[in-house]
């Protein structure tokens, strides 16, 4: 199965039946669908999370820098 | 007699290789003036890295990011393909777009020294060639390499990928530029050199579309590499079927003599030539070694015909040989004296003055490379005088050994006076008993003070250093890393590898001298080089394979917090030789990185962020994954550092990773996740949900006030400090807007992230994507131009 199409899912909705790839849909939030803009998760919680993805590296193949 | 020499991809594109030009002077000095050279590796590297060809890779890999499965669990090697295509979906539109300033740069002689410009350009590059790479996964193509589904360990599968267009990707270029060139200048003889393990596939696929469109080009190979392989690659007879002649170890002299034959019409010209290997009917001939040449005899190499402007630096480091082989020759570990040459032989010092007269001046560029195993004492000796003699002001690094009573702080002085900015060491180890046993012949007492001169005099420094030698403790080797972090104030390069064992090393001759149980052969690799082994059970051996491993991941760990060249993104530096001499040479060391570990990417924020415009940056794109692409990611790298063998020797793609991980890496679950492409430091950051959706709905027309007036009060706070600490992020621009009055901001807001989202619609995709594109992107912001 590919990638399903999708749109960009606006604040105020949390339908997430169209999750990409037909992935299972996540549990809703406990305070529903359909609020306010940024009223989202449970108890109104956002999730604002942003991390850095770790890079593939040579290092990881053993040795560093060039051959000689 | 026309001949031509090629060095195909895949090396690093940054500076010429010596060998081309080395034996280019010698067949045209020596009776064969019509000899032409072709550096291939960069002219293909440029054929990739054009926009209309990174385009074409952008398309293709759209495709197969569309094709990806969701839903199920994704087993290790789904999940390796899965981070390529994502990574390189993400950041496509930023590589196109960037490349062309991203070459300029690093070719800028002015450009190229503004540091963080600079790692820009590389980061770019390096996101370029990924690109091009999950175009043919599992190809792929690094500044460092060139690996295939196929190994390099074994014939059959060298000889698969030579005929494999698809997944050896260079052979597009070849069909396309490569072979028609090669075919009009028509040559009688071509030369190709497998200097490194990267080159040796591309090369022979070279070598057979050659031989396949003109039968009657004599097709020799030749190089460093080929010193390991050339005799195993050459046994079972079936690499004749494209090529007609190896040559192993020293090439001038057998070279010359094939284009003798060839241009004498001898229906067999590799027969009777020294160093040569070839096929005489159905019978494999190996001829006798060749006697190495006097490199006095030798003359000045020349770099005529290479694309000298198209390198990727701002300046040559221009590649010169005083000697040829090891004077100690002694390394328990080493093996390249006995494959270069091979023989000790030093030139005159009054050639070497004029070989560095002729090519700077030539190629307007005052830094030298002097390629050598090890210079001898006496050398750093007479080279000042020398060069002072001859009003010759150049800049210089070399490889050397920690000679004892040599560097003192005179020398020292006059080195740095005569140009000379680095000097790299074979350290090796701070335990004097495996110096010892290596046969190293330095004694780790005296290496502090000659580091210490060094670093005096302004001579930067490279340490050598091992892990994992036979007999090792893990004691020991942390030792050794105690001793590189004791003195760090005047160390500042560590080159750190594992050992391994090769074929032609004192340790493969006499395991049982090194506390070796038994080597690891294994018959199906008929190519191999480098071996596994076990250690001694009577507890002699010390370590075994899997924890000199792991050490090497926690010296670099320490090397990575410790050591300003290794933090971040200094690490890209650190890994392109000629372009940190280059540095050095500017800046007199390495304080240029000592604050800094990584691309500036801070946004500035004006006083009212309020009132501010907020827009993402050109080329950022933000992208909804089926999978949790952090996770996945920790998950391959923690894999790839438990494999034993490093993919540099094996050449293949993880093919060991997938073997020895498979069963022990759990499958990666499906849990939609946001991700977002940072074009400025061209790195990937994983969002929340809400964190995805906010950067969403910046639109580049509505203000941050207009944009918190769609949360809930209590939530203002949280949401404004999240809009600044994405603006310190580099995800977000606010720039202080026009006061707007009137019908047009009253229809704008104060509204819902919603209706945000809504109008930006006409940014979501760009107008001439496709349908099938629209319908790909789940989530992408394409940004305008900067209005500023």
């Amino acid at each position: 199965m590919g990638i399903a199409p999708r749109e960009i899912e606006p604040m105020e909705s949390d339908d997430r039946s169209r999750a990409p790839g037909g992935s299972p849909a996540p549990p809703p939030p406990a305070d529903g669908g359909g609020k306010a803009a940024g009223s989202t998760g449970a108890g109104g919680e956002l999730d604002l999370e942003i991390d850095e993805i770790e890079p593939t590296s040579t290092i990881k193949e053993g040795f560093t820098g060039q051959e000689r | 007699m026309r001949t031509l020499l090629v060095f195909p991809p895949q090396a690093h594109p940054t500076q010429p290789a010596l060998c081309l030009p080395s034996l280019t002077a010698f067949l045209r000095a020596s009776g064969f003036p019509d000899t032409h050279q072709r550096d291939l590796n960069l002219e293909a590297h440029e054929w990739f890295l054009r926009r209309a060809r990174l385009e074409r890779s952008r398309a293709r890999v759209r495709d197969a990011f569309c094709a990806l499965p969701g839903g199920r669990p994704l087993p290790l090697p789904e999940m390796d393909r899965f981070r390529v295509l994502s990574e390189a979906h993400a950041s496509a539109d930023a590589v196109v777009d960037g490349i062309e300033e991203a070459l300029a740069t690093l070719r800028d002689p002015e450009l190229f020294y503004d540091y963080d410009r600079y790692l820009r350009a590389v980061k770019l590059l390096d996101r370029a060639f990924r690109l091009v790479s999950a175009e043919h996964y599992p190809s792929s193509l690094t500044p460092h390499n060139y690996t295939l589904p196929q190994s390099i360990e074994k014939e059959s599968d060298v000889l698969a990928a030579v005929a494999d267009e698809e997944a050896n990707f260079f052979c597009e270029y070849f069909r396309a530029k490569a072979l028609p060139e090669i075919l009009a200048l028509a040559p009688d003889l071509l030369g190709i050199s497998l200097t490194y393990t990267s080159q040796v596939i591309p090369g022979l696929a070279l070598a057979r579309l050659v031989k396949e469109a003109a039968p009657g080009i004599h097709v020799t190979v030749g190089g460093g590499r080929l010193a390991y392989i050339g005799e195993k690659m050459s046994r079972s007879g079936r690499v004749f079927s494209v090529i007609d002649s190896v040559v192993v170890l020293e090439g001038e002299g057998p070279l010359l003599e094939l284009a003798r034959n060839v241009a004498a019409g001898k229906e067999r010209p590799a027969d009777g030539v020294g160093n040569c290997i070839w096929q005489d009917g159905a019978k494999v001939v190996v001829n006798p070694p060749a006697s190495p040449l006097p490199i006095d005899s030798l003359p000045t190499p020349e770099f005529d015909g290479l694309p000298m402007e198209r390198y990727l630096s701002p300046k040559l480091a221009l590649p010169l040989a005083i000697t040829r082989g090891c004077y100690w020759e002694k390394c328990a570990f080493c093996t390249l004296y006995k494959v270069i040459g091979p023989g000790f032989r030093q030139r005159g010092l009054d050639q070497v003055m004029d070989d560095i007269e002729a090519v700077t001046k030539r190629w307007n560029s005052d830094v030298i490379y002097f390629v050598v195993e090890d210079m001898p004492p006496p050398v750093f000796k007479a080279l000042p005088a020398a060069l002072r003699a001859r009003g010759l002001d150049i800049r210089w690094w070399t490889d050397a050994r920690l000679e004892r009573n040599l560097f003192t702080e005179e020398l020292c002085r006059e080195l740095h006076a005569s140009g000379c900015r680095r000097i790299a060491f074979g350290f090796e180890s701070a335990s004097q008993r495996l110096l010892d046993l290596m046969e190293k012949g330095t004694n780790l007492d005296e290496a502090e003070g000659i580091l210490r001169r060094l670093a005096r005099a302004g001579i930067s420094n490279t340490l050598y250093t091992m892990i994992g030698f036979p007999t090792e403790t893990r004691e020991e080797a942390l030792q050794t890393l105690q001793w590189l972090r004791d003195h760090q104030d005047c160390i500042d390069e560590v080159s750190l590898r594992i050992f391994y064992v090769d074929h032609l090393s004192k340790v493969f001759e006499h395991p049982d001298r090194y506390g070796v149980e038994r080597i690891l052969v294994d018959p199906a690799k008929d190519l191999q080089v480098y071996y596994e082994w076990e250690p001694a059970r009577d507890g002699t051996g010390g370590m075994d394979r899997r924890e000199a491993r792991q050490l090497f991941f926690e010296f670099m760990a320490a090397l990575r917090r410790e050591f300003p060249l290794f933090r971040g993104d200094n690490l890209l530096m650190f890994e392109l030789k000629s372009h940190y001499f280059l540095y050095l040479c500017r800046y007199g060391g390495l304080s240029f990185l000592r604050d800094k570990s990584a691309v500036d990417v801070a946004e500035p924020l004006p006083a009212d962020l309020r009132g501010a415009r907020l827009r993402a940056p050109d080329g950022n794109r933000l992208v909804e994954l089926p999978y949790d692409l952090r996770a996945i990611a920790e998950r391959l790298n923690e894999a790839e550092c438990a494999v034993l063998k490093p993919r540099y020797q094996s050449g293949n793609f993880k093919e060991k990773l997938f073997e020895e991980m498979a069963g022990a890496v759990p499958a990666a679950e499906p849990a939609a996740t946001f991700v977002v492409y940072r074009a400025r430091s061209s790195d990937l950051l994983h969002l929340g949900r809400d964190a995805a959706r906010i950067l969403a709905a910046v639109d580049g027309e509505r203000t941050a006030g207009e944009l918190l007036a769609g949360f809930a009060p209590a939530q203002q706070p949280k949401v404004e400090r999240f809009l600044r600490d994405l603006c310190a992020r580099g995800l977000l621009t606010a720039a202080p807007a026009a006061r707007e009055r009137g019908p047009a901001a009253r229809a704008r807001g104060p509204a819902r992230v919603g209706a945000a989202v809504a109008a930006a619609g006409h940014l979501a995709i760009a107008p001439e994507a496709d349908a099938r594109a629209r319908a790909a992107e789940t989530m992408h912001v394409h940004c305008k131009p900067t209005a500023v």
